[in-house]
Formats: structure tokens, C-alpha cells, sequence
């Protein structure tokens, strides 16, 4: 699925504004990562910081930042959570992020309060897809992929 | 003003202000300070001028030891400082001139962070040029006069908020700056002083005797009030919710955490360089090299080699800056083919050579 050439992916959980993709593991673990959107709207991103594993990230602190273009800013973080680690892969090389942003994860952290109350606040689906797409059209973002 | 649930309703005035002549700690801590009041709809939209002790500030993601000469920033009571945001590292001192805006995202055009920092850079622009000086942007993020950069600048967006801030370098000490800040050169001598005088640019160099401090600000402001339409009036003080956020702000910036957010080794950004001996002359490669992630943070080129246009080396170091080695071929191409490089003799693969002959 997709908006103005931005990938949508239904099987993955999504915070109101599309910003990150969650998807659930099986250890009651989620792994964090940038949607198609937000990777776009970055450029080329050149840093990426996770805080340490056992840190504590409640909702608003964010669990990483990145930079692109020499804007730093925030991964949005929307439910309180431990770091469990970072993808060493994205550390190494930030643009793995522009270039497949839905297989280069950024963190796995473990939800304080477990996974079913993390991702009430986080749509999937059909849902995720118009709120996606809503986004896609109100901000006129059209997306485009890194490529090396 | 409406203070209904104790928030102001959006202003679309700008509260302009000059923080004074202050420490970098407390310089980052009312950018923190300022960012919440803005991001927390307690304040409007806010121009800053700031003014500096002398200091070497990070960007946000750099590290110190990699960075900057520790041992002589202390020797010498140089204040060491991370930014909010990100870019590379600089040295302020108190002839030089901050700028910043911070704002909710939706005062700016709408785009990627690319169209923001050029429209934000072109308004910069447009107001230095009033000061008679041809002021330009030169993407990502620089401002530059004849192919030197008079101005860096740099942004956080912190979910709908953002902070971009800017340097004039009214006067610039680049024997000092050299000693302080890690560039691609072997030896801080006469030859990299010239190296360096090549690449940047101060009001000093450009007009003699710089302008007033008041006429370089009024020139910014004139450049932001053509470029956006924005209205902006001054105040002798920001808006006290900044203030209420200034002492916590203050005590994050100060903490020995804050300055290790990011600690990488010296070791895994060593300096590099390579000769070679092609049609057009020799061509001479410095860089600085990112082991850790295969990038050239910084690269220099020289030698007896005639390019045209002047700038066009300059340029392509400014494509190159934090390229992955693999891009490089590709950078190298696009700025012969866009730039109408005349380089007689020298041929985009010589550049690629070099550089990869200096970090193999």
C-alpha cells in the first residue's frame, strides 16, 4: 500500500500522525522504527543516537534522535518503555534509515506497562492507513528513498 | 492576548530580543528554555540575538574528544558546549553574532527540512546583504559570500517546534579557531591558516570596519520581515515563561552527562591525506576520516592544479562533508556536471582517486 510514492505497511502499529512504525515481537518486546514519511521529510540522515539499554523513556522522552542536514530532532517516543538495545547496523550507517525504512529498525524496547496497553494508543490497519494517508495529502509529502 | 487555560493564543508577532554578552552554558540553556515556553503554546514566536564568551560548542551528535583540542580549551579558559542543534563544531567569541528563531513548525512554509533551511538561510541572507556584501545560500546550510562561508547555521525540530540559529563572523581569529577545532590539516601552520582564509569569510575581510552591532541586526531582521512577512517588535526581555524554564534548563546543560551524549574516540576520526600526480598538476587530498562509519567528515583539496570557477572546490568539499565513501563517486560527477567545471586536465575520477588513495 501506498500514498504520493510513500510506503504503508498494515501489518505494523503506528502513532496518530505516522511518524514511527511499531511492530510486536514475541519476547513482549516492540521494535521502533521511522515510517517512509518521516524518513522523507528528514533527508539524508547522517546520526543516529539510542539511549543506552535499561533506560527508562516514559512518553515524550524520546528513546533516540537523529540528524539530517544539521537538524537534530527527536524520534517521537509514545508510551513509557525500557531500551532494550539499538540496531547496530542503523548506528554504523544512518542511511540505512532513507533506504529501507521498514526493514532498518531503529531500537527494541520493552513497554513498562506491556504490550497490549503500549499499543492502545497506536493504530493499525485500515485505521493506520487513512491517518497515513490523510497525512500524506495535507502536507503535500511525496516520498522519496535514499540511495547509495 | 488571550490567557484562556493559562496558554496564549498563537501570536503572529515576533518577540525580538538580545540576551547580552553571556557564558555558552547559559546561551544553551535559554535555547532548552525558550524551545519549551514556544513548544508548550506559553510563548510566541522568538528572534534571539546571542552573544558569547569565548567557547567551542559541539553540534549535537559530535564528540568532544574527536571534535575539539580539549587540553588547549582548558589551558586557555575555553568553555566547551553541546548544542541543541545539530552541524558541525564552532568556535564563538564576543565579536562574533548569534541569531536564532524558534517557533511552532507551521510559521515556516511547508516541506522537507531541506526547503526550511533554505528558506530560512535565504532570509538570513537577504538581510546581510543589506550591509552591502553579497550573501548567498550554499546548501545544506551555509551562508557564503563569493564562495565563502560568512555564516554556519544549524536546527533542532522538536516535534512541532522548532529552534534554527546562525553565526556572523563579524571578526574572525582563524590561527585561534585552528587551535581549537580539529580540521583536515597536518601541520597548523602558515599554509593552513591560507587553507582555511580560503574557505571562510568575516564582515571584517568583506567591509573593513565591520558595522555597528545594532546594523547587523537590523539587517537580519530586515532580511527575515522581506523573506517571510513576519512582524516583529522588539523587547528588552524574553517572555517570562522562558525564564521559568531557565534554572532546570541550566542544571541539564551543566551536567557531565550532557556533555557525553556522544563520546566516540579520537582514534576513530584520524587525519588522512594522499598526492597525485595528474594531467593538470598534482592533486593533494587532507581529510578527516570517520572510521566508525565510513564517512569523510572533512576533506581539503590543493596543489598546483588550476580549477574555474574559484568557488568550485569549495563546493565539492561542502558536497563531500559527512559523504559515505560510496557516495562519493557519485557527488564527485554531479558537481563537474552541474558546476561546468573547467579543470584542465583534472578529471572528476582524479578527485575520487585521491581521496579514496587517502583513507584506504
Amino acid at each position: 500500500m501506498e500514498c504520493n510514492g510513500c510506503e504503508f505497511r498494515a501489518e505494523l502499529y503506528y502513532d496518530r500522525e505516522c511518524q514511527i512504525w511499531v511492530r510486536r515481537e514475541e519476547d513482549a518486546t516492540l521494535t521502533v522504527g521511522m515510517t517512509d514519511i518521516s524518513q522523507s521529510i528528514a533527508g539524508k540522515i547522517l546520526h543516529v543516537r539510542v539511549r543506552r539499554p535499561g533506560t527508562r523513556r516514559p512518553v515524550g522522552k524520546p528513546v533516540a534522535t537523529i540528524e539530517s542536514g544539521k537538524w537534530a530532532g527527536p524520534v517521537p517516543n509514545v508510551f513509557d518503555c525500557i531500551i532494550e538495545m539499538a540496531n547496530e547496523d542503523v548506528l554504523e550507517d544512518p542511511n540505512l534509515l532513507n533506504i529501507e525504512p521498514y526493514e532498518a529498525w531503529i531500537a527494541r524496547v520493552r513497554p513498562a506497562d506491556g504490550v497490549d496497553v503500549a499499543l492502545q494508543d497506536l493504530v493499525t490497519g485500515d485505521e493506520a492507513f487513512e491517518l497515513y494517508r490523510t497525512r500524506c495529502i495535507r502536507d503535500d509529502i511525496h516520498c522519496e528513498r535514499g540511495v547509495r | 492576548m488571550d490567557t484562556d487555560s493559562g496558554k496564549i493564543q498563537v501570536q503572529k508577532i515576533w518577540t525580538v530580543v538580545d540576551t547580552g554578552l553571556r557564558p555558552a552554558d547559559e546561551n544553551i540553556a535559554l535555547d532548552q528554555a525558550i524551545l519549551s515556553a514556544v513548544e508548550e503554546g506559553l510563548s510566541g514566536p522568538v528572534f534571539r540575538f546571542l552573544h558569547f564568551e569565548e567557547c567551542a560548542l559541539l553540534g549535537y551528535h559530535q564528540s568532544a574528544a574527536q571534535e575539539l583540542d580539549l587540553d588547549y580549551c582548558r589551558e586557555h579558559g575555553i568553555e566547551v558546549q553541546r548544542r541543541l542543534t545539530g552541524g558541525g563544531a564552532i568556535i564563538f567569541d564576543p565579536s562574533h553574532l548569534g541569531w536564532e528563531i524558534v517557533c511552532p513548525r507551521d510559521v515556516l512554509p511547508a516541506g522537507d527540512m531541506a526547503l526550511l533551511s533554505k528558506e530560512i538561510c535565504e532570509a538570513a541572507a537577504r538581510g546581510l546583504s543589506v550591509l552591502g556584501i553579497r550573501a548567498e545560500f550554499r546548501p545544506r546550510n551555509d551562508i557564503e559570500v563569493d564562495g565563502r562561508k560568512l555564516s554556519g547555521t544549524g536546527g533542532i525540530l522538536d516535534g512541532k517546534t522548532l529552534l534554527f540559529q546562525g553565526t556572523v563572523l563579524v571578526d574572525l581569529d582563524i590561527p585561534r579557531m585552528l587551535r581549537v577545532l580539529r580540521v583536515p590539516a597536518e601541520k597548523l601552520d602558515a599554509h593552513a591558516v591560507a587553507s582555511v582564509a580560503e574557505r571562510v569569510t568575516s564582515l571584517r575581510r568583506l567591509v573593513g570596519e565591520p558595522p555597528a552591532r545594532q546594523e547587523i541586526q537590523g539587517a537580519l531582521l530586515q532580511g527575515f520581515r522581506e523573506h517571510f512577512g513576519w512582524r516583529m517588535e522588539w523587547s528588552s526581555t524574553l517572555p517570562d515563561a522562558a525564564w521559568n524554564y531557565f534554572g532546570q534548563s541550566l542544571e541539564t546543560v551543566r551536567s557531565a552527562e550532557w556533555l557525553a551524549v556522544q563520546d566516540r574516540p579520537r582514534e576513530e576520526l584520524p587525519y588522512r591525506q594522499a598526492a597525485l600526480r595528474a594531467p593538470g598538476g598534482t592533486l593533494r587530498a587532507e581529510v578527516l576520516w570517520d572510521t566508525f562509519g565510513k564517512r569523510v567528515k572533512q576533506v581539503h583539496f590543493s596543489g598546483d592544479c588550476f580549477i574555474q570557477p574559484r568557488r568550485a572546490v569549495a563546493d565539492l568539499e561542502a558536497a563531500l562533508r559527512n559523504a559515505h565513501i560510496q557516495e562519493v563517486d557519485g557527488l564527485v560527477q554531479a558537481w563537474f556536471e552541474r558546476g561546468k567545471i573547467d579543470a584542465f586536465g583534472l578529471e572528476p575520477g582524479h578527485f575520487v582517486q585521491v581521496l579514496q588513495q587517502a583513507v584506504a
